[in-house]
């Protein structure tokens, strides 16, 4: 705007260039109506320095409140508020969505078909991430015997122990799981460790061995068993688990760490022993100490 | 501050409260939404005054921190707010408002406004984000309130400042000023 007050000093006013300033400061003043609202209204108002420093106290005791105790003094009031304006906002978001919605409606087929093409990729990929969790179901429970804390083994070696029973199935807690840990020892040395899953299932699951004695060195394809605890619990001594595959000696941490491949294949788990007290009345099959088939098995 | 006056402000705070929690996320840009009700507390001021604005502030402020969506600590809009509203209200003390002037305001007042926002985030430890990401948040909060000042504050200012005026029966003959006339006469402090 200055500059055009400029220009119009500047040039000398010939008719024409006068009758173009001329509607150009009408149309500035029609645009300045628009937004000016006539002579200084309320001039003689001063600006309360007394109201801002209530309503700044004001905010700070807000703040305050919110920061005391979790906020606690405001949840009354945020559910309050929440239950008036909750509904309207609702309202607003009802009718705003079919508005913002209307550039979907507009979309082909094909690009929809693509979308679909590429979630169902995206999908595939991460249930493949997420297909095995570390723990699985058997369907075997308290009347059969099983409790927490067994050992549950499969044909290769040891799969985990019990974490939960229920009448009629129990949860398994998986070696491989990252919150399990195995007292374990190495087979030939009788070197004493423990185990930890990494929870990677599949070709690539391994284990880590971190052995007592750090000073050993396993072989490699020593194989590598429980020790057992007391009264079984939650393992019993002697399952195998697997097999050394690499040892690695960090400087660093004065300490070894032995990779073990597992003889049981978590991707693919079957039928599963729990290792139960003799003498236990079971609904399932029981397989005795000295491998006698005792009850009506399945 | 007439009742009627103080309910259509608060009509419009609520509008802009509604308006900002359900249309503008759609329109989101770098995450930042155009803050509807700052424009309201400008219009007040730039309309009634500073004293009117900062009682809208601090109200729009409070809604804001309370309603729902909120999950900051309460009181950094409120606060904010009531101090754009001194602001703004002090600069139309010094200048009427004419476009260049009410788009500055809009401007200063986005600025002043996000940036206490964020300063106090900063302060109650309610904030995690670098500086360089404020600075970004605040120029783009600035840019959109901004770019909807033509739109939300010519009738803001029209609707502030004429309804429940008592010189609405007043004959139309000085059209510009009518407005004028039917909001000088109250609430002079």
């Amino acid at each position: 705007m200055a500059l055009l007050e400029r220009a119009g000093r500047d040039r000398p006013a010939t008719p024409s260039n006068r009758r173009s300033l001329g509607s150009l400061t009408a149309r500035r003043e029609r645009r300045e109506r628009r937004w000016h609202l006539g002579p200084d209204l309320d001039r003689q108002q001063r600006p309360s320095r007394s109201l801002l420093v209530a309503l700044g106290l004001a905010s700070a005791t807000l703040m305050t409140l919110d920061l005391t105790a979790d906020g606690a003094a405001l949840e009354p009031v945020r559910g309050a508020v929440a239950d008036v304006v909750g509904p309207a906002q609702a309202g607003a978001s009802a009718i705003v969505r079919p508005v913002v919605g209307v550039p979907d409606l507009l979309r082909t087929h094909a690009s929809l078909r693509d979308e679909v093409a590429a979630l169902e990729e995206e999908n595939t990929a991460l249930r493949a991430e997420l297909s095995f969790s570390s723990t699985v179901t058997i369907d075997a429970g308290t009347d059969a015997g099983v409790r927490p804390d067994m050992t549950v083994v499969s044909g290769a070696g040891l799969v985990g122990r019990v974490v939960s029973a229920g009448r009629t199935s129990a949860t398994v807690l998986l070696i491989i799981d990252p919150s399990s840990t195995v007292g374990a020892r190495v087979g030939d040395t009788m070197d004493m460790g423990f185990l930890r899953g990494r929870g990677v299932v599949g070709d690539d699951a391994r284990l880590d061995l971190e052995l007592v004695d750090r000073t050993a060195v396993p072989a490699r394809q020593d194989s590598v068993v429980t020790w057992g605890s007391d009264g079984g619990a939650p393992y019993v001594a002697g399952v195998p688990i697997g097999r050394v595959t690499h040892v690695y000696s960090s400087l660093r941490e004065t300490a070894q760490r032995v990779v073990l491949d597992p003889y049981v294949d978590f991707g693919s788990l079957d039928v599963v022993g729990v290792v139960v007290p003799t003498g236990t009345t079971s609904d399932r099959a029981l397989v005795g100490a000295d491998g006698e088939l005792k009850g009506a098995g399945r | 501050m007439t009742t009627a006056r103080s309910l259509a402000a608060a009509a419009a705070v609520l509008l802009a409260l509604l308006l900002q929690v359900s249309l503008f996320p759609h329109v989101a840009w770098q995450g930042v939404v155009p803050n509807l009700a700052l424009l309201v507390v400008v219009g007040a001021a730039l309309t009634r005054g500073p004293q009117f604005a900062m009682v809208v502030g601090f109200a729009a402020g409070a809604l804001i921190d309370l309603a729902p969506p909120a999950d900051h600590v309460a009181g950094r809009w409120a606060l904010a707010l009531t101090v754009v509203g001194y602001v703004a209200g002090r600069v139309r003390a010094e200048s009427s408002p004419t476009a260049t002037t009410v788009v500055g305001t809009v401007a200063a007042s986005s600025f002043v406004g996000t940036s206490l926002f964020a300063i106090t985030g900063l302060l109650v430890g309610d904030l995690s984000v670098g500086v360089g990401e404020l600075l970004l948040v605040i120029g783009v909060a600035v840019l959109w309130d901004v770019v909807l000042t033509p739109f939300v504050l010519p009738p803001l200012m029209a609707s502030t400042s004429c309804r429940s005026s008592p010189a609405r029966s007043t004959p139309r003959r000085r059209p510009p000023s009518r407005c004028a006339t039917s909001s000088s006469s109250p609430s002079a402090a």
